[in-house]
């Protein structure tokens, strides 16, 4: 797979040799410590994916067809060689300073899965539409005490019950699609290895509760 | 003087490596690694880079099979040869005494012991 990776005048005169060698190499590599295996096979892979990449910036073998191949380096070749070349460059420096490399992945890493976390929180509270139909249209109502002296410490009204006759009077205007008075309590679930307490909405109507 | 450019060690080595007859790659790459006490110790890839460029300069040519069989386990691999050819021999032999030459300086200089007489 990685011998794609080399110029094809390269691939065509080395690559079945250069592919003979490396499972030599490889089967040298495994008949070793089992330790030294991974990063032996890595060393080995990677000299190998990075001589493709030199191969292309800075041939070692041309096939005899200067005309051809001087035609394709122009424009877009020489875009590609440059893009190649810089390659090159970063991946050498990487190489060089295996540390800074590691300090480098692993902050990566970490930036990469925290940005994940983040979103998924933000998806699910604030992207992600409600499992209902036209969740736009959902509003919730409450009633507020109004009575003498009932105020909160920033001068607002104190959140209060809404009693059954409210919610029916409000289904009579027609004013919303559906109305539902709900009791937000939580209920203990039984029947499991572990008995569990969880947040639950019990509905007024049909004296039903979901969770 | 000479005109040529010098080579690298790891030219040098390889055809040093392959003036004993014609070997294949990973042969190679093993015997480099004992004649230079492991200094000069290129993977497959690099290896055939250097290769490449040797083959391109005239200084090794590809054979059919060399007198090393091959020793690992898969007898039947497709390996090829490579082999010094005659423009590579006289490279060797011009690089050998250039070096030759600077470890003359050298030991003159005292930065060697002296060489049998």
């Amino acid at each position: 797979m990685l011998l794609r990776a080399y110029p094809e005048p390269f691939r065509d005169r080395f690559g079945s040799a250069l592919e003979a060698a490396l499972e030599d190499r490889l089967d040298a590599v495994w008949a070793g410590p089992t330790l030294l295996v991974p990063p032996l096979v890595a060393r080995v892979l990677i000299d190998v994916a990075l001589c493709a990449v030199r191969e292309h910036v800075r041939p070692t073998f041309q096939a005899r067809s200067p005309s051809v191949h001087s035609s394709t380096r122009s424009g877009r070749g020489h875009l590609v060689s440059s893009m190649l070349q810089n390659l090159r460059f970063a991946l050498r420096s990487l190489l060089r300073q295996p540390a800074f490399a590691l300090v480098a992945l692993f902050t990566l890493a970490l930036g990469i899965g925290a940005s994940t976390a983040v979103f998924t929180v933000v998806d699910g509270v604030l992207l992600k539409p409600l499992p209902f139909p036209e969740p736009e249209e959902l509003v919730m109502a409450w009633s507020y005490d109004t009575g003498a002296g009932r105020v909160r410490a920033d001068g607002g009204p104190v959140r209060g019950w809404m009693l059954q006759p409210d919610i029916e009077s409000m289904r009579a205007v027609a004013l919303f699609g559906g109305v539902e008075g709900v009791v937000e309590s939580g209920v203990s679930v039984t029947g499991v290895d572990q008995p569990e307490r969880v947040d639950a909405v019990r509905s007024l109507r049909e004296g039903c509760s979901r969770c | 003087m000479n005109a040529q450019p010098r080579m690298t060690p790891t030219d040098f080595h390889v055809l040093l490596v392959l003036s004993q007859g014609s070997l294949y790659g990973y042969a190679i790459m093993k015997a480099l690694d004992e004649e230079s006490d492991g200094s000069i110790t290129p993977e497959i890839g690099s290896l055939y880079r250097v290769l490449a460029r040797l083959v391109s300069q005239g200084f090794v040519e590809q054979v059919d099979s060399g007198p090393v069989e091959a020793e690992g386990v898969h007898p039947g691999r497709q390996r090829k040869y490579y082999a010094l050819s005659p423009a590579g021999e006289r490279a060797l032999r011009g690089e050998a005494a250039s070096l030759e030459g600077a470890l003359d300086i050298a030991r003159s200089r005292g930065l060697l012991p002296a060489g049998p007489s």
